[in-house]
């Protein structure tokens, strides 16, 4: 599987530029480092450009950093796409158009036994039925088979709707302002908070993982290591994630799936009943034509499962719930009889009809994304003279103050959890305290300069320093 | 700090100027809405009121392109029916709804925020978490020299 050329892995950092050196045509990375010896050590910067149109800083060329401390990731990801910087666990295919979770064996067992049963059901059945009865039965048959793998490739290789991780600097800002709101003695970082949707108050958790408040009806996927937008299941048989963008997809497949299985199970016995009327003996006609027997017992003991789940997701829908809350109970009338469900329009059908007739909703992904390693903006001159004229008193910030770790990502902004590094300098509480307003932003004037970010499942720490030229 | 091309385009590097985030506003439900509230950081330099219609007229492009209309049900439909094939043959709403968003905040940038030293990302780019907001005119300042941990800062007597 991995000499597929077609197909690439979530990989590790060495591993991504061997990978990238072989699709670009490119030596391979040693040959590169032996190169790159006999050149002088200051490293130039990557010719390459991203497609958009962001140019190199020009600013930055007085503090350029020595090659040592630029990874060579950066410079070998900048331009490459963004599915490579994915966190999670999902593999992608097709350069980032296709995307599954790591464990596909089931998803491939469902794809088996759904073509092997259908190849059966026409080598076998098909043309008894197009002969004895009709040729629209296999037709009908067809179609249908055609829109359930439709429907189940849609579901298992799109993204369900994952939110991307939160950058450093947001993080940041909301521990800067979760800590100094009023009533916060302690200046602990509180890990729920509520909020009021359409007059129904929602306790939103915070993701240590992905360090950020999940919206509501979000879950964080143990399986795939990623929060899910309205994440409903993970299912195994699909081989991704259910959520936002792809359930309906997953509806459609399971219902589908369910008249299939229905309309060819009456098939294969209407096709066992006339061979015995013509045979004379049941027996006989298995005989004749075993294949038929082992679809209708295929059809037999799946149909039950396919039929009761088709049933839940369709009560779920009307009811404007996702498995993971009718799980837990949380709009349930008999436990909670207080909780309405804020996200139900009341009526059935408007419900069915909201989740499955909503535009399709984009991709937070960006998996075909251009990494840009250092986004800039233009401006006029005029524009650019008023922007620096007030900063006469302050020391430019040198270019590429982030840490190596920063810049081996790739990405424009640290990435949260992923970085540690010391921190100094006395705090000054009494800024930001002043300045907050309504609890909903912070002024980031006195931010830190370095910081600690800490690893999942640790509290990010950090103190700011006390500014020389307060605002 | 002289200019050595001087009429010509300046840059500005975004990760080194101070941001400020907006945060998501969910009470009217899941569809992305951001909060209105004029952040105090903006004092002096934007009008409140020119803000708050700038967010306002996002919000209610977002209300637009997450809403149910026939298209969309006829979309959905003929997708399911096409086994997905129509998605090669139209474009879905929500993309043609992502560019007007764009053109609209590369409209204001233009206009708007970067004469007034602030520049507007488009929340897409941050996954719908937050609209980042860079103070264009407001560079952070350098990092501190990072202290050794092998020594003790304060030395015992």
């Amino acid at each position: 599987m991995n000499s597929f050329p077609l197909i690439t892995k979530r990989l590790r950092e060495e591993d991504i530029s061997i990978c990238d050196s072989l699709l670009d045509d490119e030596p391979p990375p040693s040959a590169q480092k032996s190169r790159s010896k006999t050149q002088n050590n200051r490293r130039e910067p990557r010719p390459t450009r991203p497609r958009q149109s962001y140019r190199m800083d020009l600013r930055n060329n007085g503090n350029c950093v020595d090659g040592q401390s630029i990874g060579t990731s950066t410079s070998k990801l900048a331009g490459k796409r963004k599915w490579r910087l994915h966190q999670g666990r999902n593999r992608f295919f097709c350069d980032g158009r296709i995307m599954t979770s790591r464990q596909s064996s089931v998803f491939l067992l469902t794809v088996f036994l759904l073509v092997v049963t259908m190849a059966l059901f026409c080598v076998f059945d098909a043309p008894y039925l197009a002969n004895h009865v009709t040729i629209a039965l296999p037709i009908i048959a067809g179609v249908l088979f055609l829109m359930v793998l439709a429907s189940l490739f849609k579901t298992a290789f799109s993204d369900p709707g994952i939110i991307p991780r939160a950058s450093a600097r947001e993080v940041i800002d909301l521990e800067r302002q979760l800590q100094s709101m009023p009533g916060n003695e302690t200046r602990v970082t509180p890990r729920t908070k509520t909020v009021q949707i359409n007059g129904q108050q929602i306790k939103l958790k915070y993701c240590l993982t992905c360090q950020l408040f999940r919206p509501p009806r979000s879950s964080h996927c143990s399986i795939c290591d990623n929060c899910v937008l309205n994440f409903d299941h993970h299912c195994p048989w699909v081989g991704n994630c259910v959520g936002y963008r792809n359930y309906r997809y997953f509806y459609f497949f399971i219902t589908s799936l369910a008249f299939l299985d229905l309309f060819v199970g009456a098939c294969v016995i209407a096709h066992l009943i006339l061979l015995s009327q013509e045979e004379g003996a049941f027996l006989k006609a298995v005989q004749k034509s075993p294949a038929t027997l082992v679809v209708a017992l295929i059809n037999l003991i799946s149909i039950w499962s396919i039929l009761g789940l088709s049933g839940f997701h369709t009560y779920l829908l009307a009811t404007s719930q996702t498995t993971n809350e009718d799980i837990k109970g949380t709009f349930n009338r008999k436990l909670r009889p207080s909780v309405a469900n804020p996200f139900s329009t009341g009526n059935l059908c408007k419900n069915l009809c909201k989740t499955l007739c909503e535009p399709e909703p984009p991709s937070l992904l960006d998996s075909r994304g251009i990494i840009r390693s250092d986004p800039v903006i233009t401006v006029s001159p005029d524009i650019y003279a008023r922007i620096t004229a007030n900063n006469n008193t302050r020391e430019h910030p040198r270019a590429l103050r982030r840490t190596d770790a920063v810049v081996l990502r790739g990405q424009d902004e640290i990435d949260a959890g992923s970085l540690q590094h010391t921190t100094t300098s006395a705090s000054s509480p009494s800024n930001s305290g002043e300045r907050s307003h309504g609890g909903s932003m912070h002024n980031v004037d006195d931010a830190p300069t370095e910081v600690v970010i800490a690893k999942p499942g640790q509290t990010a720490r950090y103190t700011r320093q006390a500014s020389e030229d307060s605002m | 700090m002289v200019s050595d091309n001087a009429g010509t385009e300046r840059l500005i590097s975004l990760n080194e100027c101070k941001k400020v985030f907006i945060q998501r506003d969910y009470s009217k439900g899941l569809t992305v809405k951001f909060c209105a509230d004029f952040p105090l950081e903006f004092e002096g330099k934007i009008d409140s009121n020119t803000w708050t219609s700038f967010i306002n007229q996002l919000n209610e492009l977002y209300l637009v392109a997450d809403s149910v209309t026939p298209a969309s049900i006829v979309e959905t439909v003929v997708g399911f029916l096409s086994c997905y094939t129509s998605r090669l043959c139209f474009r879905p709403k929500w993309e043609e709804a992502l560019e007007r968003i764009e053109e609209m905040i590369q409209e204001h940038n233009q206009e708007v925020f970067v004469p007034r030293c602030l520049h507007v990302r488009n929340p897409i780019e941050k996954g719908f978490r937050v609209i980042e907001i860079t103070l264009l005119d407001e560079p952070l300042p350098p990092p501190a020299p990072v202290i050794n941990n092998t020594q003790p800062v304060l030395q015992p007597r």
